[in-house]
């Protein structure tokens, strides 16, 4: 199809305006992020600060997170953020795997049952609107710790995962299974040795979506690790510097480097593994 | 079958262990808070003192004296409807120009898709920056284009327009992704075809592309709606309801309603239980009616 | 090594599809069975009772005389091997041949055995150490049967091995086979739909219908007495003609009108009562396009030229008498073409006989030794 000149000319200065507008609350949080909070203080729309310093990142790297707690760090929730999203991912592909693998290839009673069961009840119950009474269990069951919210965060990523690793199984020839179970291979023993390498491709773009998610979620970490401050996450106690009582009172340039430190990671991520990015998400939502 | 099954037994038996983790994790932290929910919608507890069973007095409490509840629930529609009306038609106009062949094509994708990386309580934060009444730069650069300041956070009605901008600058990009993926499966010979027919642009987007980006719309915008309709953390982390509950949303309302406010609102097991309930049955309400209009107007076709 | 027989055997899924409806079926000790019908007919789903893959839902599998049905596979010591190859893509061809041997729980030593001897009898050395995606289908097949070989099997499942490869690759697998057999003298159970790959290998072949074993017998025998109108019209290439015909008799003999001729039918083939003959009875007449014979006699048929097909060896020919058309297979020196005039003659000996309902072959087999 062919565009006239001006055509394209509009088309880019479109497309290039939204590159702005997508930008520039970026640009102005890495800005604000090495600027002084006498500069900010000051107002004004200049991008590059006026006397850069990395100042902030130092204070916050090294800052307690509250009053009451003045021993952890910000280094020691980024630290956290980290074990309680490894431990999720592994929690999520072993057991998405799996039971994608039994849904999938499996002939147990109860099998269409389960399947209705996860569907319906993902679809109302997962997510803010139970997490009172989620709150309730975890408490009753002690379970407010890394490991419990790691385990919840699991057991309420919702159906999405489960959709796409159904829906790449289905595309594993099936005469796979029947000549592993010839070779000697249990049901078990064909999703370890057989399907599950198999499906490393899609085991990988949920681990990538899952360590994502599990890194910005704010309101669950928020609930269950109230309890014991040193073992927040990070995202939780950048939100924090909002309103805390302590150094960082509502000092935008602490804030800023705040936010940058949690997005980081993500960005870092997200520049690596932008194409395995593009594709879990694109999957996940057009063909679930 | 009257023989003991052996061949497949053992099969069956490592199912159950292999699925076992999903369900029992469904079965703990998702239908258990379900049922809680249920239970007690029915009982007034306030935290301490005496359980005591009400009936539904909870939910005549829901529908006859909750105004800021039902604020709050227009509030939800409000940002949802508004940001959508935005969102949806600016990330399917991208994805329309960025499916053609075009110079740079990945790097605009990959630029509109990123905000959606972030954690949206990070961005709530930032947004609090940006949009600050004295030393925010959105209101630097109005004054420094001759302008007034705005105060974002003193009325309702700004309150909500910088949630729906944020939620837009933070989701369009990923649902143009959408777009583009259901855009890229249709045939380039179709639009050969309406090319040769002689069909403009506006035509061939207004009578191809659309029509037969249908499913895919149909499941973006139901993901988009519900979405939206749940918001929660944005909210807590940008306006927090300020001022006053004018920026309240359902899913804020109800959290708050368990959790307290800071010494606010007193907490009521009973009454968050029903606000529960009703909200699910919104946004069952909501989902019915979206599957049976778009059923309706996917049959046309 | 194993006899297999299946006893009254029947397979029906849970969605209510009959695969298999009582099947009787003895795979004898060191033969090679093929078995041969369209898609559909339930002859995969009978290997897979075979392998242990599905139980049947009636009917009893035995190996040796011994009831088998809740085996696993493993402990019944088959092999398959698959249309799609089924090689594990992530392993490369030395771990897919040592896979079933280490469930044996072998020692290395002996798997390393056994799998360089198969890949030197298969000619496949020199890739082991590569993955499937990169090998020809020719390749894929041959590291297929190596991996079934290297267990020493008491019986090798083929499900239509060599459906996926082309024609070159398909004839030289099949000779292959046919050496593999006579190497291993195991039993083997073969599955096509191709009834010339189904001649060449089988010692004996077992036509299926729609959940049924309908025939079982050598190649030949099946060629010589087809038992019904459906295994007729499925086995023989180019196909049988068929002739709809009415029963006449003199009170004596039995003969058929056939191409608008009086036509005798072989005395001693008949058993008049036990067919349930009599005069009138709908009939269909079967001879096979290579059972018509170029003739000088005076009383031949004289047959109008259509189509000359040449097929290298032999001629196939498209006749027609009136209306009728029929196809005529003869030898390639015949000067012919399209237009002459072909004068042909029928031995009655090589005549098949079915009723037009049920199709159930009406004569008696041939002797042994059976055609002239």
């Amino acid at each position: 199809m062919r565009i006239s000149l001006g055509a394209k000319i509009a088309l880019y200065a479109f497309l290039i305006i939204m590159v702005f507008i997508t930008l520039i609350p970026l640009l102005y949080t890495v800005s604000a992020s090495f600027k002084t909070n006498y500069e900010i203080t000051a107002g004004g729309i200049n991008l590059i600060p006026a006397e850069p310093t990395l100042d902030n990142y130092k204070t916050v790297w090294g800052m307690s997170g509250t009053s009451l707690d003045s021993r952890t760090t910000y280094a020691d929730y980024t630290f956290n953020s980290l074990k309680v999203s490894l431990l999720t991912v592994v929690l999520v592909v072993v057991f998405t795997s799996m039971s994608a693998y039994c849904f999938q290839r499996g002939h147990f009673p109860g099998r269409k049952f389960l399947y209705w069961l996860f569907m319906c009840t993902m679809f109302i119950g997962a997510g803010t609107i139970t997490i009172f009474p989620l709150l309730q269990i975890t408490t009753s069951l002690k379970m407010n710790n890394q490991v419990g919210l790691a385990i919840v965060q699991f057991a309420t990523a919702g159906a999405s995962n489960l959709f796409l690793t159904m829906g790449y199984m289905k595309t594993i020839t099936r005469d796979l299974d029947d000549a592993a179970k010839i070779d000697g291979c249990s049901f078990f023993g064909t999703w370890w040795r057989i399907i599950l390498p198999l499906s490393r491709p899609i085991l990988a773009t949920i681990a990538l979506m899952s360590f994502q998610h599990s890194w910005n979620n704010y309101l669950l970490p928020n609930l269950m690790l109230a309890g014991d401050q040193s073992a927040t996450t990070l995202v939780v106690a950048v939100v924090r510097l909002q309103s805390s009582g302590g150094a960082g009172a509502s000092q935008y340039n602490l804030m800023m480097a705040g936010t940058m430190l949690a997005m980081l990671p993500m960005l870092i991520l997200f520049l690596c593994m932008n194409k395995m990015f593009v594709e879990g998400i694109t999957q996940g939502a057009v063909k679930g | 079958m009257q023989k003991v099954e052996k061949l497949g037994k053992k099969a069956t038996i490592q199912s159950y262990l292999m699925i076992a983790g999903t369900v029992i994790g469904l079965i703990v932290f998702v239908v258990i808070p379900l049922i809680w929910i249920m239970r007690w919608c029915l009982f007034s507890y306030k935290g301490y003192g005496a359980v005591r069973f009400v009936g539904l007095d909870n939910f005549v409490r829901v529908f006859a004296r909750s105004d800021k509840f039902w604020l709050a629930v227009g509030n939800t529609f409000i940002f949802a409807f508004g940001k959508l009306l935005v969102e949806i038609p600016l990330a399917l106009a991208l994805a329309y120009i960025l499916t053609r062949k075009l110079r740079g094509r990945n790097f605009f994708r990959s630029v509109f898709f990123m905000p959606s990386m972030f954690s949206v309580a990070v961005i709530g934060v930032i947004f609090t920056y940006l949009f600050n009444h004295n030393q925010g730069v959105v209101n630097a650069v109005i004054e420094a284009l001759g302008g007034t300041g705005v105060k974002w956070f003193a009325s309702g009605t700004t309150a909500m327009i910088l949630l729906m901008i944020a939620s837009v600058w933070q989701n369009f990009g990923i649902n143009m992704l959408f777009f583009m993926t259901g855009m890229q499966s249709i045939s380039p010979e179709i639009y050969e075809a309406a090319s040769i027919d002689g069909a403009s642009h506006k035509r061939q987007f207004v009578g191809i592309t659309i029509p037969l980006l249908g499913p895919v719309m149909q499941m973006v915008l139901m993901n988009a709606i519900l979405g939206s309709l749940k918001v929660t953390d944005l909210v807590l982390t940008l306006t927090n309801g300020k001022p006053s509950g004018k920026s309240e949303v359902m899913m804020t309302y109800i959290y708050k309603r368990f959790f307290g406010e800071g010494g606010g609102a007193a907490m009521d097991y009973g009454y968050g239980a029903a606000l529960t309930i009703v909200t699910a049955i919104i946004l069952t309400i909501v989902t019915l009616i979206y599957l049976k209009v778009t059923k309706k107007s996917s049959d046309i076709y | 090594m194993a006899e297999i027989t299946l006893k009254g055997a029947s397979m029906t899924y849970p969605n209510g599809t009959k695969a298999l409806t009582d099947v009787d079926l003895t795979v004898r000790d060191h033969e090679f069975m093929v078995l041969l019908g369209p898609s559909g007919c339930g002859k995969s789903t009978l290997l897979r009772l075979v392998a242990g893959l599905e139980k049947p839902t009636a009917g009893e599998v035995l190996f040796d005389g011994q009831v088998v049905n809740e085996l696993e596979p493993l402990k019944r010591n088959v092999a398959m091997v698959f249309q799609s190859f089924a090689l594990y893509p992530h392993l490369n061809v030395y771990k897919n041949m040592a896979f079933p041997l280490k469930s044996m729980k072998l020692k290395p030593e002996e798997i390393q055995r056994r799998v360089e001897e198969a890949a030197k009898i298969l000619g496949i050395e020199h890739v082991l150490n590569r993955r499937p995606r990169v090998l020809s289908g020719g390749q894929r097949q041959r590291v297929a049967l190596g991996r079934a070989m290297v267990r020493e099997p008491v019986v090798f499942l083929l499900d239509e091995p060599l459906s996926n490869l082309d024609v070159k690759m398909r004839l030289e697998l099949r000779d292959q086979i046919v050496a593999l057999h006579k190497r291993l003298g195991t039993t083997f159970l073969y599955v096509t739909h191709d009834q010339a790959e189904a001649m060449q290998l089988g010692d004996r072949l077992a036509i299926m219908d729609t959940g049924r074993v309908v025939q079982i017998g050598s190649p030949q025998e099946i060629y010589d007495y087809p038992n019904s109108l459906y295994v007729a019209d499925f086995v023989g290439a180019p196909k049988m003609n068929f002739f709809a015909s009415l029963l006449r008799t003199d009170g004596q003999n039995w003969s058929v009108r056939l191409l608008g001729r009086e036509f005798p039918l072989p005395a001693e083939r008949i058993d008049a009562d036990a067919a349930g003959f009599s005069a009138g009875m709908r009939v269909i007449v079967g001879v096979r396009p290579e059972d018509f014979q170029p003739s000088q006699r005076e009383d031949a048929y004289t047959a109008a030229v259509g189509q000359v097909m040449p097929m290298g060896a032999t001629l196939h020919v498209e006749a027609y008498i009136g209306n009728q058309r029929f196809l005529v297979v003869l030898n390639n020196h015949t000067p012919i073409c399209e237009g002459d005039a072909l004068r042909l003659e029928v031995d009655p000996r090589t005549v098949h006989l079915f009723a037009a309902e049920g199709g159930q072959n009406l004569l008696l087999p041939p002797r042994k030794g059976g055609k002239a």
